[in-house]
């Protein structure tokens, strides 16, 4: 009679087995989440040095600038920094494959190429946006208190999350792509980045920029990226909502174009190069 | 005269035990858990001015620690060393003017730069005097032959062309003592030939004692006149190459291709199987244990030989031998 | 002192040498560093358009605060690049190598290494100056010398903080978020903090030593002041240099921290 024939027995050895998977998924789950929360202090610095700022610059001016009491513009700032911190190296990853050559043999079609990046870039990034907002939210919490929330919001909100994350990969991945002709990436994504965070409102909501500038602001796609989203967290509305997602689909259909051109006169590149 | 001088070196780690879990790791914070590991138990070493000597030995048989203690990286736990007249770890900046060391695996030389560029911030370094030092230069690229090479960048040279201008670059401040590890590693035949050539010839003409730690036996045989074997900490041998090659020259090997696969059975005083598949058989015999010309008797009898060929066993298999000789004598 | 100067010379042009080597990647770098900083600095114009005093603060003062932090960083980062590579050179037993040359082996490391990008810091308070500020002589020379001193703190607080690998082992990535931290504290005025932190702004994580303090030195020169940032920089040299010293007795003799398995 074999040990297999026993029913208990065999049992117990296939719990134990997904026990053992279990906990080793367990164990380095935890080393990287010892990671992010490490990577998370940083932005709790950041936080803490805006609400300083911010909590001067209310204490001189009164209780509301442009729509925003003190809270409503610290968690204005949690939340852009959630959507910016929440995502992976992807210009990176690009310019490695790009240099590494072997994705001009992996993919010849461009959506497949890209939609299998954003798809996986997407999942890294909700779970690490889930971390910004956790500790970012705590953090804010004890140092200016809450603010009113629209629990109803929360759904739309987070369909909103989707395209903005759709949005912010395409603007990257363009660049990245750039890698195709360019020797070093970083440089040009450091520039496109931080145009994107000064023209979106990453630190201040773009009411308060003076009006000529909030007039170009206006023509450019940065403020859907980054701003929008943050003010309607911060001030829900449903007109609003429908305002900000028309305005990313605008923009998602040129960026998408401009994105997926890019990658094909690339790749054409490499043909005619050679590998 | 003599310029290294060891007595009774002696080193001991504490090694900290890597902790398993999370519990550990905490406890571990406060209470480390150490382990004492022996790594250099006692040695005696004395080499006078002009030696060329091997340093050899199995991995982990403490040979970059001791050399380490000689150069002043580390402390030793007991013991004394002189080399030069100085305490290496007392006086590291001091000796570090006179020796020289090159590493076969990490390369000195800026690998952007053409290796002028290299030798020149050495001159800093060693705070050459500036007349001198270009005429030593002119020297060694002349002795060297690298005339073609000083201006191309590092990287685009073939490894045999950085490893003469690695040596030049390490003879630049005319050391009394050159540490070698590996110098001929990656490097093809004629290529080796060529380097072992240039070591000899700074030995020869400028009186530098060579001090070489290498796992190729050509380095040794060729370079060597003598050789100190370490493991587990001790000396295990110190002797000329020569005394070596001569001693276990008892030995030979003999390579058979037989007419049947072997089956097994060979009781012949002094030989010993190395190596048996198929048709072919490797065997060790000990000429001493019994005339050749007994041993190749029985075995053209007892067997069925079809083909044959004798030879001296390789330098390896001597010094693996006194690896593991010496440690089963204990 | 000639030779050492005449060694950290050869050192410095070796290291461009090699940057220079890649000229694309190092242009593209330093420009993108540069952008990087100007657009902060555009930052706080919007800021200060709309709110145009902070606690005593202008525009100005954030600007000669900007000029003043990123070159003190570029000169102690950029140049000594293997500064914040203390922490791994340790711990993978790199510092034999400088061991074995006949040079003071933490100033040999420190200037062996040049960290590219961060040379568009130290372009960036002189391209301020020239183009923003347009200061007198006499501004322009207090700013070289509280630069140099806010540079001096700097890196022998960097100094500090990764030699305490030697003794409590690879702490790597808690240190990278104190530099981080210090690094994001030393780009605001301290003056918006209150009393607690500003305390500890002013010492053990000097953050304002290395930007309010020099900042106001420019703004108004006094003799106090200046003996303050001089001792501070002298003391965070001190600190670092000597707890340098003394882990690299604890690596001589082969018994560091590090744990092995």
């Amino acid at each position: 009679m074999t040990a297999s024939a026993v029913p208990g027995r065999r049992f117990w050895r296939i719990a134990r087995k997904y026990a053992e998977v279990g906990r080793i998924a367990l164990r380095s789950s935890w080393a990287y989440v010892w990671n992010q929360l490490l990577s998370t202090l940083f932005l709790v610095v950041v936080l803490y040095v805006f609400v300083q700022l911010w909590r001067v610059t209310f204490a001189a001016q009164g209780a509301v600038i442009d729509g925003y009491t003190l809270p409503e513009m610290i968690w204005y700032l949690v939340t852009t920094e959630a959507i910016i911190l929440s995502f992976p190296r992807v210009h990176a990853v690009l310019e490695q494959e790009v240099k590494g050559g072997d994705l001009a043999l992996r993919l010849s079609k461009p959506y497949a190429y890209l939609g299998f990046h954003y798809a996986t870039f997407l999942g890294e990034a909700l779970v690490k946006l889930a971390v910004m907002m956790l500790v970012g939210g705590v953090t804010a919490r004890l140092m200016v208190g809450p603010i009113p929330f629209r629990w109803e919001a929360a759904p739309v909100l987070l369909l909103l999350y989707f395209t903005t994350h759709a949005l912010n990969f395409f603007y990257i991945a363009a660049v990245g792509l750039l890698a195709f002709w360019v020797e070093e990436v970083i440089g040009l994504h450091l520039l496109f980045d931080k145009l994107k965070w000064i023209l979106g409102g990453m630190l201040i909501p773009v009411q308060l920029y003076p009006d000529a500038v909030r007039r170009l602001v206006d023509w450019l796609p940065f403020r859907h990226m980054i701003g929008g989203p943050a003010e309607l967290f911060v001030h829900f509305s449903w007109a609003g909502a429908a305002d900000l997602l028309l305005h990313q689909a605008l923009w998602l259909i040129v960026f998408g174009l401009v994105c997926t051109g890019i990658y094909r006169l690339g790749v054409r590149r490499v043909d005619l190069n050679g590998g | 005269m003599t310029v290294i001088e060891v007595h009774g070196l002696h080193k001991v780690f504490r090694v900290y035990r890597k902790p398993e879990s999370s519990w550990e790791r905490l406890v571990a914070t406060f209470r480390p858990r150490a382990a004492e590991v022996e790594a250099v138990k006692s040695i005696d070493l004395a080499v006078e001015r002009g030696e060329t000597l091997a340093f050899i030995g199995p991995n982990g048989a403490g040979k970059s620690t001791t050399i380490k203690m000689l150069t002043g990286i580390l402390h030793p736990t007991a013991g004394t060393a002189s080399v030069l007249g100085l305490t290496p770890w007392k006086e590291r900046q001091r000796l570090a003017f006179r020796i020289g060391s090159v590493f076969g695996q990490k390369s000195q030389l800026w690998l952007h730069l053409p290796p002028v560029d290299t030798f020149n911030l050495l001159a800093r370094i060693y705070e050459l005097d500036e007349a001198d030092y270009r005429k030593r230069r002119a020297e060694l690229v002349e002795l060297f032959e690298l005339e073609e090479i000083m201006y191309t960048p590092a990287r685009k040279l073939s490894l045999g062309q950085r490893m003469r201008c690695e040596i030049a670059a390490s003879l630049l401040h005319r050391p009394e003592i050159l540490f070698l590890d590996e110098p001929t590693i990656g490097l093809d035949p004629v290529a080796k030939g060529a380097i072992r050539d240039l070591i000899r010839r700074a030995n020869r003409e400028e009186g530098v004692t060579v001090f070489l730690t290498s796992h190729d036996a050509g380095d040794i045989e060729q370079l060597c006149r003598r050789v100190v074997i370490i493991n587990h900490g001790q000396v295990i041998h110190d002797g000329s190459v020569n005394a070596l090659k001569r001693d276990y020259m008892k030995e030979r090997e003999i390579d058979l291709k037989l007419g049947t696969p072997f089956d097994g059975e060979l009781n012949l005083p002094g030989v010993r199987v190395i190596k048996a598949k198929g048709y072919g058989l490797k065997l060790a015999v000990d000429t001493s244990a019994a005339p050749i010309e007994a041993t190749l008797g029985s075995l053209l009898r007892e067997c069925a030989v079809q083909d044959i060929a004798i030879s001296m066993p390789p330098m390896e298999r001597i010094i693996a031998a006194l690896y593991q000789g010496k440690e089963a004598a204990g | 002192m000639g030779k050492s100067l005449a060694f950290i010379g050869a050192y410095l042009r070796a290291n461009l040498a090699t940057a220079l080597e890649y000229r694309v990647s190092l242009v593209s770098q330093v420009i993108g560093m540069l952008i990087n900083n100007a657009l902060w600095v555009f930052f706080w114009a919007l800021y200060f358009s709309r709110f145009p005093v902070v606690r005593g603060w202008t525009l100005d003062d954030v600007v000669m605060l900007w000029a003043v932090v990123t070159t003190g960083y570029g000169l102690a980062v950029g140049l000594m690049g293997n500064v914040l590579r203390i922490p791994h050179l340790i711990a993978e037993g790199q510092l034999d190598y400088f061991l074995a040359l006949p040079k003071n082996p933490l100033l040999h490391l420190l200037v062996s290494r040049m960290a590219v990008v961060n040379l568009g810091d130290l372009l960036f308070g002189p391209i301020l100056l020239l183009v923003v500020v347009r200061p007198g002589a006499k501004t322009a020379l207090v700013y070289a010398l509280v630069t140099v001193l806010s540079a001096l703190v700097l890196l022998g607080f960097l100094i500090l903080i990764g030699s305490l690998t030697f003794f409590i082992g690879h702490a790597d990535a808690v240190l990278g978020q104190v530099v981080n931290a210090l690094v994001h504290f030393s780009t605001y005025p301290a003056t918006i903090f209150d009393r607690g932190v500003r305390v500890i702004l002013y010492t053990v994580l000097p953050a304002g030593l290395i930007s309010t303090l020099p900042v106001e030195l420019v703004r108004e020169f006094d003799g106090i002041r200046l003996l303050w940032l001089a001792g501070s920089a002298a003391a965070f040299m001190g600190l670092g240099v000597w707890t340098f010293h003394r882990g690299l007795r604890r690596y001589e003799s082969g018994n560091l921290m590090v744990m092995r398995s």
